[in-house]
């Protein structure tokens, strides 16, 4: 019966050339399609600074090309930004995406107030919670000024962030 | 590792032991002396799971509509890791199967693997194989490349003239009675779901059978061997002498040993072909190469009319398409839905051949017909391919094809694909819409460094013979260069540029009119030009196309060319500054050639000449006041004939402008 064994044996190790030969091509593919949709953070110029009235967040769409795997759409709307300039000129920008589940933060003026219509979520203008599910702040944007053609223009690098946990986490 | 008792206790409650023992044949009783007809059967199933594997996976990527198809194959071939290895395994596998199912029922019939009472088990692997087939037919369209969609459009106009169900068959398959979204969803449906399907139930009943054979030898034998049991064979009883032996791990070792080696094989392809098969191609048609390589082009073109592709089915039913092409007409149906039909009775009936010739000749018969129709079938399909690729356009048309399918896969990678589609990538692309439609619309007349602009040369009937015409109009590579136009300026009646315009209506005024006699008068050895003045002039004309391959001449050349132009201090060959009467702005008006602005009118107006706007506006209207005037003999191109997005295409090639991997944005 040392045949058999040893026909055992072989068929062992040559079954495991065979599983491996579909196994690595099979993990190697699967996992490299879960990289879809990272997205490096770009810079949008969004407005000129003496367009921003004091105090009051003004929202502004990002507009730009969307990959999605092989198809490449023209531009268009990928999200929007709060921007605000303080009584002293600084800017801050946050992403209108909600913390918490990823509607659309509105600001109705007068209010001081962003305010989350899906679950009631409200912050403050610099974005900290005030009140509702929010587990964190709002997401603040880097920002920058350029000077182009001698004016001031708002520069805001816009990221998506993950939804639903206390702390601020790049997509991707 | 479960314990003996723990696995006891299982299976105690579900019976799994039996299950696998069934499932993998652990003590599945095998032909000792037939181990090598058991291992292609076995192989088969090993293949098939590959496919399986690699097909779940393609699954996860591939999606079935006209407008992605062919984009989310391409990304799977170039984004994904090991994507064009999955599918070149998937891909070259499928085609190995082939070639195994052949040999399988090959091995079969010649171990009269279809005597009695195996006749089921012989039809059942039959079956398997049409079902492989149908795998191959539906997979190979599924991408979508022109590839895919031609040999489908063979393959289902072949089932669309059987008699009867033909027509009904077709739209059935094809989604409607045109290709589009439908028609890929079918093909999804069919290849992912109800073929393979079909194709495991088959395998079930196939292995029952197998199964249900070999236990019912199996205890025959046992009966014979026992002392105890009142049963003797037959002296000349084939199972007498059968030694068996289970199937694991005997058949098991042998089987994975070929699995492996075919595998091997098909590794060896994906490593070595891990493109389309390139070899026939004529490199250096165009300059199509800058854009990739042929050994990186994964795919055909996208699926669309427009551009030129020479169908050609898959290799196995390659000889239905030949024989279809060698038969009249009204034979067709024959070739196409009875010799099929034919060649399915042949092989089903293979186990009867034994009752009108008895079991010896009836073997021999069957081995004689399977073989010989392999053969015929093989000849047929060689001498076709060989037919096509000695054809004399084969080389130019194979090119062609590949290099649309580079530019392609080039723009995909470099655009991404548009939402609408990727055929669209190619239709908004000068380089490979600008020779179509110059040969369309401008190769009637004129040539494109001889051809018309596609490689192939325009043929007319002379004397019952096709000869290559001549053409009636200038060769327009290279038109407004400086080159193009100096070669002009030194002669005009050269056929390459008015020489043949005397032949059409009208074109004589042109041939024997100003412009040659100018070149008469002042070109030559008589002459008061010279070359380096006639390339000044040129180069000064040329600078006005603004073309990307334009080289700035010296200031000294552009003012040497203002002097021919303008005649305005005109240096003759000593030197001296006389008097030239034969300066260009006499008829023809260029501000950048002559300060004074004094002439023009008479002939084609040189502001902006060979630029963009200035070929538009003269293919639209050659006989405007700018240009020809009365004199013209081109016909006029309106947005009826020639639309706004075709001229442009057609201007941009004209003026080698598209978008190139050299080029930074
Ligand atoms: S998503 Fe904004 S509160 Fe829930």
């Amino acid at each position: 019966m040392r045949r058999r064994k040893f026909l055992k044996y072989c068929s062992g190790i040559l079954g495991s050339v065979y599983a491996t030969i579909l196994a690595v091509p099979a993990l190697g593919f699967l996992f490299s399609t879960l990289k879809r949709g990272q997205q490096k953070e770009r810079t949008y110029r969004l407005t000129r600074l003496d367009d921003l009235e004091p105090g009051v967040p003004q929202r502004f769409t990002i507009i730009d090309q969307r990959v999605d795997a092989w198809t490449k759409y023209p531009a268009g709307p990928i999200g929007s930004v709060w921007i605000t300039k303080g009584q002293d000129g600084a800017v801050t920008a946050f992403s209108s995406t909600c913390p918490h589940l990823g509607c659309v933060v509105d600001y109705v003026p007068g209010d001081e107030e962003f305010f989350c219509p899906c679950h009631a979520a409200s912050f403050q203008t610099d974005g900290a919670v005030v009140g509702g599910p929010a587990p964190r702040g709002m997401d603040e944007l880097k920002t920058s000024l350029k000077k182009v053609r001698g004016e001031q223009w708002v520069e805001v690098e816009y990221q998506k962030f993950e939804t639903g946990i206390s702390e601020k986490k790049a997509i991707g | 590792m479960l314990s003996e008792k723990t696995k006891q206790w299982i299976d105690e409650r579900t019976g799994y032991k039996n299950f696998f023992h069934a499932i993998f044949l652990l003590n599945f009783p095998t032909k000792r002396r037939s181990r090598w007809q058991f291992i292609w059967g076995g192989a088969l199933v090993l293949m098939m799971l590959i496919e399986m594997v690699t097909g779940a996976l393609m699954m996860t990527v591939y999606s079935p509509s006209e407008a992605s198809a062919w984009g989310s194959v391409h990304y799977m071939e170039t984004q994904v890791d090991l994507g064009w290895f999955v599918r070149g395994l998937h891909h070259y596998t499928a085609h190995m199967m082939i070639v195994a199912i052949i040999i399988h029922i090959f091995l079969v019939i010649i171990s009269a693997g279809y005597r009695k009472p195996k006749e089921f088990i012989y039809w059942t692997s039959l079956m398997i194989g049409g079902v492989i087939i149908g795998l191959t037919i539906t997979g190979n369209a599924l991408p979508w490349d022109q590839k895919g969609y031609w040999s489908y459009q063979i393959e289902t106009s072949i089932a669309g003239t059987m008699p009867v169900i033909g027509s009904t068959l077709r739209s059935l398959v094809v989604g409607g009675s045109e290709f589009g979204n439908l028609t890929l969803t079918r093909l999804y449906t069919i290849h992912v779901m109800a073929l393979p399907v079909i194709a495991i139930l088959l395998f079930v009943f196939h292995m029952a059978l197998i199964r249900r054979e070999r236990l019912r030898t199996a205890k025959i034998k046992e009966a014979n061997d026992d002392p105890n049991v009142d049963f003797e064979l037959d002296e000349d009883d084939p199972v007498k002498d059968e030694i068996t032996q289970p199937y694991w791990p005997y058949q098991t070792t042998r089987t994975l040993i070929l699995t492996l080696v075919l595998t091997g094989i098909v590794i060896l392809q994906i490593v070595v072909y891990p493109s389309m098969k390139n070899q026939h191609l004529q490199v250096g048609i165009g300059d199509w190469e800058e854009d990739l390589p042929a050994s990186a082009i994964k795919l055909e073109a996208p699926a669309d009319s427009a551009f030129p592709f020479v169908a050609r089915p898959e290799w196995f039913v390659r000889f239905l398409f030949e024989l279809r092409h060698m038969v009249p007409k009204e034979l067709e149906v024959l070739v196409t839905a009875v010799l099929p039909g034919v060649i399915l009775a042949i092989l089903v009936l293979v186990p009867f051949y034994e009752k009108v010739f008895g079991e010896k000749w009836g073997q021999r018969l069957a081995v004689a017909v399977y073989v010989g129709g392999l053969l015929i079938i093989t000849g047929i399909s060689w001498y076709g391919i060989k037919q096509e690729r000695s054809a004399p356009d084969y080389a130019l048309d194979r090119s062609q094809e590949l290099a649309y399918a580079a530019r392609a896969s080039w723009l995909a990678s470099k655009n991404g694909v548009p939402p609408e589609g990727p055929a669209s990538l190619l239709l908004n692309d000068p380089k490979s819409m600008g020779p179509l439609i110059f040969a369309q619309h401008c190769g009637i007349c004129h040539t494109w460094n001889g051809h018309d602009g596609t490689g192939h040369f325009i043929m007319e009937m002379k004397d019952g013979k096709k000869v290559k015409a001549t053409p009636r109009a200038s060769d327009l590579a290279g038109f407004a260069t400086t080159k193009w136009i100096a070669e002009f300026l030194a002669d005009p009646t050269a056929p390459k540029f008015f020489g043949h315009l005397g032949s059409s209506k009208g074109g004589d005024a042109i041939l024997n009119g100003d412009m040659s006699d100018w070149a008469k008068d002042y070109v030559g050895p008589e002459g008061v030009l010279t070359k380096e003045d006639l390339e000044a002039v040129a180069a000064l004309i040329a600078r006005e196309a603004k073309r990307r391959d334009y080289e700035q001449p010296s200031e000294e050349v552009i003012q040497r060319g203002i002097s021919v132009f303008s005649g305005a201090d005109f240096k003759d060959k000593s030197g001296k500054v006389v008097e030239f009467y034969g300066y260009c702005a006499q008829c023809h008006a260029m501000k950048a050639g002559d300060p004074n602005e004094e002439g023009g009118g008479a002939a084609p107006d040189f502001n902006g000449y060979g630029s963009e706007k200035w070929l538009t506006d003269f293919i639209r209207k050659p006989g405007g006041e700018h240009f020809y005037g009365e004199k013209n003999i081109m016909p006029s191109f309106e947005e009826s004939k020639l639309s706004k997005h075709d001229i442009n295409l057609l201007v941009k090639w004209m003026r080698s402008e598209w978008q190139r991997p050299t080029e930074e944005k």
